[in-house]
């Protein structure tokens, strides 16, 4: 049997851990989380939380525990993609953070509470947020406050506010800090007049000043956290806080507009026939491939995604603009069903393994490599913009997929023009020679065709290399 | 399992298993003894239309039947 692997990311928590062998996944339940994992199978919550696509569904195994104390050994449902926090868009973090509230209210219905309320528990699948950690649900104290309050509110509420209410790419401060925006970092970074919300002024602004005041006392806080202990919440009381956290973060709002290509089809200079033929293109060269798992670099609202996803294809569609992200989401929370999962994501500074031992959260090429990518209208903003040599493109690209599917815009074409209007012209070898010189020391390439309408050149190519993903 | 054994189940371990669980995240105090004002001021809120609620049923501007709001997620506001 081959030996179990404890995620990196899974040991928190003592009440249980996810472990891989094989090609399996698994999560393990401790003697710690007996009781509370069988109160969640018992109450019917978690019927109820399944009946409403919250929470992963899981199934019991005689599967070999990872390590000694095991109660049970869980079969998780296996997602397509694992996504954080910072690489959603606004209505990403939202959705997530509605669905945590109200899974906790359902909880609450059935006795039980979440534990946790970390972003980092939450998923996406057919444009759709979904728990993932079967074991956050423990028995409710009658009486207790929320203990996951402060995280909730670190995790979603700064976060959500500042992108409201700041700037959109204050989401960003989600990659520095892991556990969360820090709530007197939220307080003074958020405007004055956002003090006259009472959601945002007492779940942020006073919630920031009673942390501070109680954690720096003379005795070291023993005298806040006895009055902590003491603290009594009604059951009433627990459900008026919890709905008022829900309707502050659902007044939220973030519309997406202005930012860089919101509007990109509509100013390129495509004509509507050679939009199609690009359309139609791409889906033979998908065809051609015939992908399980697509990453679409550059995606844009996710028009070239969705050939992708349409032929099967689990498909990601990551692009640089938070607009262009938001529009995708929206986009696919009303398709449902096969639709790409937008995310986030700069390439030229791709999310890095973050976290204890840099290996909680995964970066972008470990969570790879993809059967396919796509890179389409992109080269010329990473070469041009950001003057990374076509032969490091080739690489960092060859590292993330086994197929490609890129497309070349030589210096004719009017955006790379744009982007060469304000600036010297340094790239010699960008030209399709160069570009396929550059190209083929990673790649073979299968298939060469025009892009109708346009200077553009489409290739499909597989590379020459194998890399076993980390 | 059938409803019944569910049920007796669920009861089993709410009577027995409910004791003080050892969160594994700091809550922080300050964050707990925020709640207790906040969940206060909500119980009053929730308490205020409840009575708001009964009152105008007792003039006949609402009906019996009608729910009132944020009151139908506790066992404590039958």
């Amino acid at each position: 049997m081959t030996d179990a692997s404890i995620s990196p990311a899974s040991f928190r928590d003592p009440a249980g851990f996810v472990f891989t062998r094989g090609d399996a996944l698994y999560r393990q339940v401790n003697a710690a989380g007996a009781a509370d994992y069988d109160r969640l199978m018992a109450s019917g919550l978690y019927e109820a939380l399944r009946a409403r696509g919250w929470l992963v569904a899981h199934e019991e195994t005689d599967a070999a525990p990872a390590s000694a104390g095991a109660h049970k050994v869980l079969q998780p449902e296996r997602l397509g993609f694992i996504s954080y926090p910072y690489e959603w868009c606004f209505s990403q973090l939202q959705d997530a953070a509605l669905l945590t509230l109200d899974a906790q209210l359902l909880a609450l219905e059935h006795g039980m509470s979440l534990k946790d309320a970390s972003a980092y528990n939450v998923q996406f699948r057919g444009g759709k947020p979904l728990l993932i950690d079967t074991l956050s649900f423990e028995a409710c104290v009658e009486g207790r406050p929320w203990i996951a309050y402060r995280q909730f509110c670190q995790h979603f509420l700064a976060p959500l506010a500042l992108m409201a209410k700041v700037d959109v790419r204050l989401a960003q401060l989600l990659r520095s800090g892991i556990d969360g925006v820090p709530l007197d970092l939220a307080s003074r970074l958020l405007p004055g007049a956002t003090k006259f919300s009472f959601g945002l002024l007492a779940h942020l602004h006073l919630h920031a000043r009673t942390q501070r005041a109680h954690a720096a006392t003379d005795d070291g806080g023993t005298a806040s956290a006895s009055r902590a202990r003491s603290v009594h919440v009604s059951r009433n009381g627990l459900v008026g806080l919890l709905q008022g956290l829900r309707s502050t973060v659902a007044k939220l709002q973030w519309r997406p507009g202005g930012t860089e290509w919101g509007d990109y089809y509509q100013a390129t200079n495509y004509d509507e026939s050679a939009f199609r033929a690009k359309q139609a293109l791409v889906g033979s060269f998908l065809a051609q491939a015939a992908p399980r798992t697509v990453w679409d670099l550059g995606a844009n609202t996710g028009v070239f995604s969705r050939i992708a996803s349409a032929q099967g294809a689990n498909t990601v569609a990551f692009d640089i603009d938070p607009a262009a992200v938001e529009r995708n989401y929206r986009q696919a929370r009303r398709e449902g069903g096969q639709s790409p999962l937008p995310l986030l994501l700069d390439l030229t500074n791709p999310s890095p393994g973050l976290g204890w031992a840099g290996a909680e959260r995964d970066s972008l090429e470990a969570r790879g490599p993809a059967d396919c990518l796509m890179a389409l209208a992109l080269v010329h903003h990473i070469a041009i913009s950001n003057n990374v040599p076509l032969a490091h493109i080739a690489r960092y690209l060859s590292r993330l997929g086994r197929q490609l599917i890129i497309e070349f815009v030589p210096k004719a074409d009017s955006q790379v023009r744009r982007l060469l209007a304000s600036r010297e012209d340094i790239f010699g070898n960008y030209d399709q020679a160069g570009f396929e010189a550059a190209f083929s020391g990673h790649f073979t390439i299968d298939r060469v065709e025009p892009v109708q309408g346009s200077e553009r050149t489409m290739y499909l190519m597989t590379r020459k290399t194998h890399p076993e993903s980390p | 399992m059938t409803q019944t054994t569910r049920a007796l189940l669920a009861t089993l371990l709410l009577l027995g298993l409910a004791g003080p669980a050892q969160a594994y995240i700091d809550p922080s105090s300050g964050s707990m003894i925020l709640q207790g004002i906040i969940a206060g001021i909500a119980a009053i809120l929730v308490t205020a239309k409840l009575w708001w609620h009964r009152l105008l049923v007792l003039l006949g501007i609402r009906k019996r039947t009608t729910r009132p709001p944020s009151n139908d997620a506790g066992p404590d506001g039958k």
